[in-house]
């Protein structure tokens, strides 16, 4: 057994690091090598004359300025959602929670297409603003990509946190305001420590997806705006010029390595078993005092979230000038939408999108919790980070790197429909172990040993300690990884066959024309799109309370 | 409990086959188009692989009718705009991910010939096309299309105001913050845009006119489609501006895709503003079908799919012996005098000039 | 170090959970240095009690008072009062002077005064020099000796103790209770405590208050209370076996015993301690209250040791006789005349009576 057993384990860490080898690091290595040795050989004066350019290091220094501002909104945001969510019972709270994630999937041009409604100069904000005599133009601005990034990974932050906050005995900070804490100094000093591993967890990822988005930038923070992403990109796409690619490429890798290596060993220093509560926590009826509280904190997220939401819906429903609202942009969403190649039905490019979350989700969700567990153990930081890395490596050059990796011997597989769904579980594998590992490693080893000492196997330990535990990260992580996929578009656009476009795919090609037709059936089908993983991820919730664990 | 080790066994063992086709997937590489030599070439039927940018777009029947002639299937690889669509063909040269390439556009050109990347071939039916549009033997003229600036037509009824007539107009005082343009950097169109000014005023006048148009308040934006359903007044356009950068078929697309019908298009086309982009396709050396390769460029050229291209990817054909739809007709605009330049100028001060622009434009 | 206890009145508070009351028109009072402990059943309402005392559950209706100040507008924060929770409430992330002197911090002390004090109530409670102690270490008696540390540094005129030893074993159980009823004692500060416990209500309390489905059904002193239950549950929850329909009791008993007239179809109390076993034909079976019986049952465990005898309509538990008694053995019965309590009420007693509380 002993023997069985750890050969087990070895398979457990081993495989994930496998997939990723394979499906990630190969192709990235690929991409590179050709980036960086054009004929063959290294061209270092090539690189550091890229390095030296005033450009890199004005992109740099934009990444981390507005990747630093939104993580700190989306903290600023996400941490009291997340409390709300974690304490409090209140109508509509499950529908929110699904809500939240549905940001995260929606479809860039088509959100930043909702802000620019929301901030251009006749949008409800800057209006108000000029009523108070002030000038607002918040369109192509730093605040709009702060803001558009608070809005796509606010669900991070509150599901990361919130599933530690949820199982968080209430009895430690009661017992902080016996002592003369007040409300607030309670939090500060008793809670917000011990979720310091979540938190900072949920600010990594968030931190990775604004350093590394791209859509967003482009369009909300307009030409005089880069990352070291859009700038990748534009090398590759625009410019043809894959040296300059290939060495941001790898200035943003280093820097994401960088990153991990600091919150890793920061976040192995805070981490530490919970005096958790087997099951959520009973939530608190909203009353007195905390009436304020909730409703502020809730209608700010309405704010913030639910507005370009509602704009969204609207905009499906606008028909054009002259014609002005009415379904017609949804009811073509039942039928052929182009007499054209590359058009497929509505419904057709729902269910790719929905097959390919399921595989995804199947591959994603096993081996991030295999890897956690592997790593919940034991101490070994370059696995973890390797584990990680993928959050921040650049779309355009993962999908460069798999063209060039997969095309001839030994792996002649570019092509295959199933390299998409496998594409989204890399993305998604990093996610999965970010979820779940915090989970993991707050499981108490006193009650490890305690069955264990009651003589179960390694194995019954697991299931009888762990397994309850991470089951029900797995299915927040699951959930995610769902909508990840049913999203993602970058890596998408390199390996979907144009006979099964996912409904992303589809939404940029209506986008690609002029017409009343095209925009309002894009909006349409991105409502769905948002109708989809709500549901998706309401089913997992529901799941996950009614069944308490696995 | 049982149920969970049976979930987390089948579980693994899924993720473990996963690995398993992974790691066997060079096995059944037929699929993947040309990379793999066919043995038996004679009866199997040959499937080539057409990459195309994003803005393809055909009649699915006509591509039934041609595998139903021909013997040959034809799978559809959109690759991302006409620059990245090029730039993936030059990144697989070795491993090309198919047989032929559409959509290298005339600002594109010089790169695509300098990487080799296409084999020389020479349809019969250019018999029916322009000369001036055959500039190389590798690659076959398929369409050709303007990008033009678009106006607001009711915009400019309401504010009394004539539209514009031509470049010169734009830095007039009148047109102050009524323009939006795309970024040359990041978006074709907005490049198509650039070099018109460089044609229309040459290497010593354009910096000035943008100068001015920067002064008069332009808006720049990244994208296209951010221009368009972004800062455009017009038609479908959700902003304020009206004036873009867009094509001339823009105002037939605003007709055939309203939601109601429309006698008139909303928008109209300032026909003195016109860059033109004809569009290549090339048979990617690295093919298997050559010959069958060339069926496919052949039947680009078809008679039929010349007189779909219009309504489907709204620009003309380049063949001068097909009709034009009557939408077609009706409301994109015919540009007889386009602004041009030559392809091998393009090729070779294209990156200059994008970073003169912005330093005069952006910073 | 004696201080002086501060007087809590809780008068007729109600406190309610969406549509289900948990406290109704609950009155007490816990004078200064006084020991008040409130059992009841689980789910009875006792910590709710405790939480409305502290603040921590808003009142429906009635008052707190502490020294006859109305709590309603103080804060949890600054009532001054210290509560131990039932598991310790430990916090994980710091060590144990981190976590006894916490209050003592938010009190502005600073680090050297808080850590002289630190030394001082670790010593009180039997655990001076572990201030270094990573609180996940502790034994679980341990834990609860910090915790009583850490609601004590700020020397509290309060101490509420919600089921404080609940959680340890038996054994550990009996001795902390001890101690710490000498604790609070010497320390002369006012104690609220919740138990099902009785035997650490016992210990510790001078005034027992007994708690069910959130209202007060009697209250006392642990004597007068054990020995006069009001009713048969409050009986059987004190943990009385012997509450018997009075009707079914062999004559010798009822007759030595001072009984109601006409009182058959009530029950009575015969607590334990008024039953003695001897052997059969000792030559005593003819003396008043004397009867025969046969044994039942015998339970040897420390526990709750006793002897099952039935005398024939009745069973009635005994204290275990100093000789070898068997199963199934004859033996004579005596019970010690006198006054019992006697209740009207058709409460299922026996099924209290059974072993239900043993672990």
């Amino acid at each position: 057994m002993s023997r069985a057993g750890r050969g087990g384990r070895w398979l457990l860490g081993a495989l994930p690091l496998l997939f990723l080898a394979v499906f990630f690091a190969w192709p990235l290595v690929a991409v590179l090598d050709r980036g960086l040795r054009p004929d063959g050989a290294l061209d270092l004066a090539g690189a550091l004359e890229v390095l030296r350019r005033p450009s890199t290091a004005e992109v740099v220094r934009f990444t981390l300025w507005e990747a630093t501002l939104s993580t700190a909104l989306t903290l600023a945001v996400g941490l009291p959602l997340a409390q709300v969510l974690s304490r409090h019972r209140f109508r509509g709270r499950g529908l929110l929670q699904a809500v939240l994630v549905v940001p995260f999937v929606l479809p860039t041009v088509v959100v930043a297409a909702a802000w620019t409604a929301l901030l251009g100069a006749d949008g409800p904000l800057p209006s108000l603003a000029r009523a108070a005599g002030i000038e607002l133009d918040l369109r192509h601005s730093v605040a709009a990509v702060v803001l558009a990034h608070a809005f796509f990974n606010v669900a991070v932050v509150v599901r990361t946190v919130g599933l530690v906050w949820e199982r968080l005995d209430p009895s430690l900070v009661d017992a902080a305001r016996t002592l003369g804490a007040s409300r607030w100094r309670a939090a500060a000093i008793v809670e917000a420590p011990l979720l310091a591993p979540a938190i900072l967890a949920s600010a990594v990822i968030t931190f990775l997806f604004s350093a590394t988005s791209f859509a967003v930038v482009l369009i909300l923070g307009g030409p005089m705006r880069a990352t070291v992403e859009v700038e990748i990109w534009r090398s590759a796409t625009q410019l043809l010029d894959l040296q300059a690619a290939a060495v941001l490429s790898v200035v943003q890798l280093l820097a994401v390595v960088a990153l991990l290596v600091v919150t890793t060993a920061v976040e192995r220093r805070a981490a530490r078993s919970l005096p958790q509560l087997p099951v959520a926590q009973r939530l608190e009826a909203v009353r007195g005092a905390a009436r304020w509280w909730v409703g502020g904190v809730l209608v700010a997220t309405a704010l913030v979230l639910g507005a370009p939401l509602a704009v969204l819906v609207e905009r499906s429903l606008w028909l054009g000038d002259g014609v002005g609202y009415g379904f017609g942009a949804w009811q073509a969403l039942g039928g052929e939408l182009r007499d054209s190649v590359l058009f497929v039905p509505p419904l057709e490019a729902v269910a790719t999108s929905l097959r390919t979350a399921a595989a995804s989700v199947v591959l994603a969700v096993p081996l991030g919790v295999a890897a956690a567990v592997a790593l919940g153990r034991r101490r070994s930081p370059w696995q973890e980070i390797g584990l990680l890395l993928p959050l921040g490596a650049s779309a355009v050059t993962m999908g460069f790197g798999m063209l060039l990796a997969f095309g001839g011997p030994p792996l002649a597989i570019r092509g295959e429909p199933w390299l998409v769904p496998v594409a989204h579980a890399v993305v998604a594998l990093p996610f999965v172990v970010r979820v779940v590992l915090p989970v993991v490693r707050s499981v108490d080893p006193a009650m490890r040993e305690a069955a264990a000492v009651l003589g179960a196997t390694p194995t019954r330990v697991w299931l009888a300690v762990d397994a309850p535990v991470v089951g029900r990260a797995a299915a927040v992580a699951a959930g995610f990884a769902a909508a990840i996929s049913l999203g993602e578009f970058g890596a998408t656009t390199f390996l979907a066959r144009a006979s099964h476009p996912t409904v992303p795919l589809l939404i940029e090609r209506l986008l690609g024309q002029p017409g009343a037709a095209n925009r309002s059936q894009a909006m349409a089908l991105s409502v769905l799109l948002a109708v989809l993983v709500a549901s998706v991820v309401l089913v997992v919730d529901r799941w996950r309370s009614s069944e308490g664990g696995w | 409990m049982t149920t969970t080790r049976s979930t987390t066994r089948r579980l693994a063992a899924l993720a473990a086959l996963a690995l398993i086709a992974a790691a066997c997937g060079g096995d059944d590489a037929e699929r993947s188009g040309s990379t793999t030599p066919v043995d038996d070439a004679s009866d199997a039927p040959v499937e080539l692989v057409l990459i195309t940018h994003d803005s393809f777009a055909l009649t699915p029947d006509l591509l039934d009718a041609f595998t139903d002639r021909t013997g040959i299937d034809v799978e559809l690889l959109p690759s991302g705009d006409a620059g990245a669509a090029l730039n993936r063909a030059i990144l697989t040269k070795d491993d090309p991910e198919g047989d032929v390439l559409f959509g290298v556009d005339s600002n594109l050109l010089g790169r695509a010939l300098d990487e080799e990347l296409f084999l020389p071939y020479r349809s019969d039916a250019l018999a029916h096309v322009d000369d001036a549009l055959e500039v190389d033997d590798h690659v076959t003229p398929i369409d050709v299309g303007d990008v033009c600036l678009n106006y607001d037509r009711a915009w400019f009824q309401d504010a009394g105001l004539a539209p514009p007539a031509g470049l010169d107009d734009l830095i007039e005082p009148a047109y102050r913050g009524l323009t939006v343009v795309e970024d040359p950097a990041s978006s074709s169109p907005g490049l198509a845009f650039l070099l018109a000014t460089v044609a229309r005023y040459g290497d010593e006048g354009w910096q000035g006119w943008w100068g001015a148009l920067r002064a008069n308040d332009v808006e720049v934006v990244s994208g296209w489609e951010d221009a368009y359903y972004g800062s455009f007044s017009g038609g479908s356009g959700e902003g304020e501006r009206p004036i873009v950068v867009s094509y001339a078929s823009s105002p037939a697309a605003e007709v055939v895709f309203a939601t109601e019908p429309l006698d008139e298009a909303p928008t109209a086309v300032v026909t003195d503003s016109c860059y033109r982009q004809v569009e290549y396709a090339g048979i990617l050396a690295g093919t298997d079908h050559e010959a069958e390769a060339g069926q496919l460029v052949d039947f680009l050229l078809s008679k039929d799919v010349q007189a779909d291209i219009p309504l489907q990817m709204f620009v003309y054909p380049v063949r001068d012996d097909v009709e034009l739809p009557e939408a077609f007709v009706e409301h994109a605009a015919r540009i007889d005098a386009p602004l041009t330049l030559d392809p091998a100028v393009v090729a070779a001060q294209r990156d200059a000039l994008v970073a003169t622009w912005g330093e005069v434009v952006l910073r | 170090m004696v201080s002086m206890g501060a007087a809590l009145s809780v008068r007729s508070i109600t406190v309610a959970l969406g549509s289900s009351t948990i406290l109704h028109d609950v009155s007490l009072e816990v004078g200064p240095g006084q020991a008040v402990a409130v059992v009841g059943p689980s789910g009875g309402g006792k910590s709710t009690l405790l939480r409305a005392v502290v603040g921590l559950a808003p009142l429906r209706s009635g008052a707190v008072l502490l020294d006859g100040v109305d709590q309603a507008a103080v804060p949890v924060h600054r009532r001054g009062m210290g509560l131990v929770a039932q598991d310790g409430a430990l916090f994980p992330h710091r060590d144990v002077s981190g976590n006894v002197g916490f209050g003592l911090r938010l009190m502005g002390w600073d680090r050297a005064r808080a850590a002289g004090r630190v030394a001082e109530v670790l010593e009180l409670v039997g655990l001076a020099g572990l201030q270094h102690r990573a609180v996940q270490q502790l034994s679980g008696g341990e834990r609860q000796r910090v915790a009583l540390a850490r609601a004590l540094a700020p020397s509290p005129r309060l101490l509420l103790l919600d089921e404080p030893l609940g959680a340890l074993d038996r054994d550990l159980r009996g001795r902390l209770a001890a101690e710490l009823g000498s604790l609070v004692r010497h320390l002369g500060i006012s104690v609220l405590l919740v138990t099902h416990d009785q035997e650490e209500a016992g210990a510790l309390a001078d005034e027992l208050i007994v708690l069910r489905s959130g209202a007060i059904v009697q209250h006392g002193p642990p004597p007068v209370v054990h020995g006069a239950p009001v009713d048969g549950w409050v009986a059987g929850f004190l943990g009385h076996r012997n509450v018997v329909r009075v009707g079914s009791l062999p004559q010798p008993l009822r007759e030595v015993l001072d009984l109601p007239p006409g009182g058959d179809d009530l029950e009575g109390l015969i607590a334990e301690d008024r039953l003695k076993v001897h052997p059969a034909g000792g030559g005593t079976a003819s003396a008043p209250g004397h009867v025969p019986g046969t044994v039942v049952a015998v339970h040897r465990r420390p526990a709750r040791p006793g002897v099952l005898i039935d005398v024939g309509g009745s069973v009635l538990w005994a204290p275990v006789p100093g000789w070898a008694v068997q199963v199934g053995g004859a033996v004579d019965l005596e019970v010690a005349p006198g006054t019992i309590p006697v209740f009207d009420d058709h409460l299922p007693v026996v099924a209290r009576r059974a072993e239900d509380d043993e672990p």
